[in-house]
């Protein structure tokens, strides 16, 4: 993904298909695992990563070298999941908003830190994909993404505030759910 | 915090780690999408280039009706109006007879033949052909007869500077009239607009023959020139002259009082119609005039100079022979009201979905630049029937106690837009138009069948039908249509206009419907245009 050469990108604005064929399968690890982070099926992750890939390819001519590859197609494909988002917004999620402080550490922090570093990656995913949409969502912009607060914020239409309470409620709530995996964890780890 | 922030990072390591191949159909559905963005592209180029090529067209087809109609239809555009290139005669007719000073009549009469035919820029020519080609002060009567005679269409049409110049026996013209057909021919259609308001009335034909009773306008204006000629200074014939005077009437008293004092023309704002242009113009053209009093054009070669730019000048100066002069273009602005029917082929080729016939109605506004461009902007309702297909029923499932179903089925019939056509409009002549412009739509509201019903086993129970209004998810809101089309006028007010729009974007959303067929909003619409 990194090595992606200028002759390719050339070859890609050019309409090339067998150099668009390369550029996709270069970028379809790096774009899949942001687009699966923020849909609950490999399909609908599919779907998502083709358009952005057809973004991608449409603004190949705007793409400047100072800016790393990946970062851009980064960039383009999350844009490309808010937006769809954005589409979908009217399906409302119910969700119960409690009333929550720091969730107390009932839990070991170290032990539970040492127990992710050794847990399967397709279980954490799945741990991550039983949380509620929004709160997913943010978790994703905020941990994995790097996005700020108020940059979620305006990307999903919600407050800072919003966005915060989403990221604690996440964060709790897979530290609750990987503490209940943490006994099978340790045994694995010891 | 520190192992918070841990926590944090071991996640995002954890899932940025994990790595994906592409499935056997992952490409293929990539290469498809890609495929129907350069299909939307290339459509997209293609419209492009229709509009362009309509624009063009549009444009080569004014042009050409200009040029088709000779100078006439360019000294209207000019002047803004019919009425003014008859006003502007009255004008011409005015500087020849300045030009007369010699006494030369029938040159006057002359003058008033080319001058009936609307074309200043005739008068100009005939002045110059007048000058170079006979330098004697006399008249020929019989020169001016049959010019008098001409009918005005005839010269308007057909005569050029040259064949004037041969026509008219021109040594009476003098080396004045250049100078005065051009100051003349420059100021007419400008001046004349607001002032001549009889001039559209004059019958072309009638003013040929400079009769009295053939038209206010240019029968008056031929006389103009005689009078001045034989006001002026040199003599002609008095009983002419006091005829002339007689015919040309009140308006014709200060050229005269002009002629005599200064033997040049400068008129007054108290003249009537083509007097008072010509009195602008032949202040501008006084030296030119002055110098060439004596009656030899020969002797002045600024007034040859004159002649021949004049005779360039009324080359290209028109006549106006088109309908459209004889129809008053419509005023600046207007308010009209319009209605009709659209009709939808469907959204795609492959079904019938949104196939149907669709009413249009609204009104708008339209603004006139130039003579023949206008700006057309409404207000107006529309809407797509028929657009239920089986992608857009929405079904809602309900079970209870295991053994019920509740369904809730809704299916779209008909999408409401409200749209705001801005066009272009071209006038090729007085009937014909093009358009061409932009349509956005904006969805008001979706009118929708909701079917509810209890399933029992194979029993269908409480089956309820109504129609619904708002269930609008996976429609888009905005949508924009290109247009062009042909507007026919049926009479003073009514124009037929067919209207060909294509939209362009989807009407509906390809992710909500899981299709990904382009559907467009495109119609032909037929509409009665009213203007107020």
């Amino acid at each position: 993904m990194n090595e992606i050469e200028d002759s390719l990108l050339g070859r890609c604005r050019e309409n090339d298909r067998k150099a668009q064929y390369e550029l996709y399968r270069l970028c379809y690890s790096f774009m899949m695992s942001i687009c699966i982070r923020y849909v609950r099926n490999r399909e609908d992750a599919e779907a998502l990563l083709n358009q952005a890939f057809l973004k991608v390819l449409t603004r190949l001519g705007k793409y400047r070298r100072e800016v790393p590859f990946p970062l851009w197609v980064r960039r383009i494909t999350i844009n490309t999941v808010i937006d769809e988002y954005r589409r979908n917004k009217k399906e409302k999620e119910h969700m119960d908003y409690v009333d929550f402080t720091e969730s107390p550490d009932e839990y070991n922090a170290v032990s539970l830190n040492t127990c992710v570093a050794k847990m399967d990656v397709e279980r954490l995913h799945a741990l991550i994909e039983k949380l509620p949409a929004t709160s997913r969502r943010v978790f994703n912009l905020y941990i994995v993404d790097g996005y700020a607060h108020k940059e979620i914020a305006d990307m999903l239409g919600m407050s800072e505030g919003t966005s915060k309470w989403h990221l604690n409620f996440a964060r709790n709530k897979l530290k609750e759910w990987i503490a209940i995996d943490l006994p099978a964890l340790k045994h694995v780890a010891s | 915090m520190k192992e918070q922030e841990q926590f944090d990072e071991l996640i995002r390591s954890k899932l940025e780690s994990r790595r994906f191949t592409p499935g056997e159909n992952s490409w293929e559905d990539a290469q498809r999408l890609i495929d129907a963005q350069q299909g939307r592209r290339s459509r997209r180029r293609l419209l492009f280039a229709a509009a362009l090529a309509l624009l063009i067209t549009g444009s080569a087809a004014v042009w050409l009706a200009s040029g088709k109609n000779g100078p006439g239809e360019t000294a209207q555009q000019h002047s803004g109006a019919g009425q003014n290139a008859n006003a502007g005669a009255g004008n011409e007719n005015a500087s020849p007879g300045d030009a007369n000073v010699s006494g030369n009549e029938n040159n006057s009469a002359n003058e008033n033949a080319n001058a009936s035919s609307g074309n200043e820029s005739a008068a100009g020519k005939t002045g110059a052909g007048s000058a170079n080609a006979n330098p004697n002060a006399g008249g020929d009567v019989k020169t001016a007869g049959v010019n008098g005679s001409n009918k005005a269409g005839t010269n308007a049409g057909t005569n050029n500077a040259g064949s004037n110049a041969q026509q008219n026996d021109p040594g009476a013209a003098a080396g004045k009239q250049p100078g005065n057909n051009r100051s003349t021919s420059g100021k007419n259609t400008q001046a004349n607009a607001a002032q001549n308001k009889n001039a559209g009335t004059a019958p072309r034909g009638s003013n040929g023959k400079n009769k009295q009773s053939s038209s206010g306008t240019s029968g008056t204006a031929g006389q103009r020139g005689n009078d001045w000629a034989t006001g002026g200074s040199s003599g002609g014939d008095p009983k002419r002259a006091e005829d002339r005077a007689g015919i040309a009437a009140g308006t014709h008293d200060v050229w005269e009082e002009n002629a005599g004092a200064s033997g040049t023309m400068k008129n007054t704002p108290n003249d009537k119609g083509a007097g008072s242009s010509g009195a602008s113009s032949d202040s501008v053209s006084q030296p030119v005039a002055a110098a060439a009093a004596s009656g030899d054009p020969s002797q002045d070669p600024k007034a040859a100079l004159a002649a021949t730019s004049d005779s360039t000048s009324a080359s290209t100066a028109p006549l106006s022979t088109t309908p459209s002069a004889q129809n008053p273009l419509p005023s600046k602005g207007y308010w009209f009201a319009r209605g009709g029917v659209a009709y939808m082929p469907g959204f795609t080729s492959d079904n019938g979905s949104g196939r149907s016939l669709n009413p249009v109605i609204g009104g708008g506004y339209s603004y006139g630049f130039g003579s023949r461009c206008r700006v057309e902007a409404s207000l107006q309702y529309t809407s797509i029937g028929n657009a239920s297909d089986s992608s857009r029923i929405y079904t809602a499932y309900t079970y209870s106690f295991g053994s019920d179903l509740a369904r809730t089925e809704i299916g779209l019939k008909r999408l409401h837009y409200v749209a705001l056509p801005l066009h272009f409009r071209v006038s090729v002549n007085a009937k014909n138009a093009f358009l061409a412009g932009i349509t956005p739509h904006y969805l008001v509201s979706t009118e929708s069948k909701e079917r509810t019903y209890t399933q029992r086993g194979t029993t269908i129970l409480d089956d309820k039908t109504k129609t619904v209004f708002g269930y609008a998810q996976g429609i888009r809101s905005f949508d924009a249509l290109l247009s062009a089309g042909y507007a026919r006028s049926l009479g003073e007010r009514w124009d037929l206009v067919l209207l060909f729009n294509y939209g362009l974007g989807d009407v509906k959303f390809d992710d909500r419907f899981a299709l990904l067929k382009k559907e467009r909003h495109k119609n032909l619409q037929l509409q009665l245009h009213y203007s107020f």
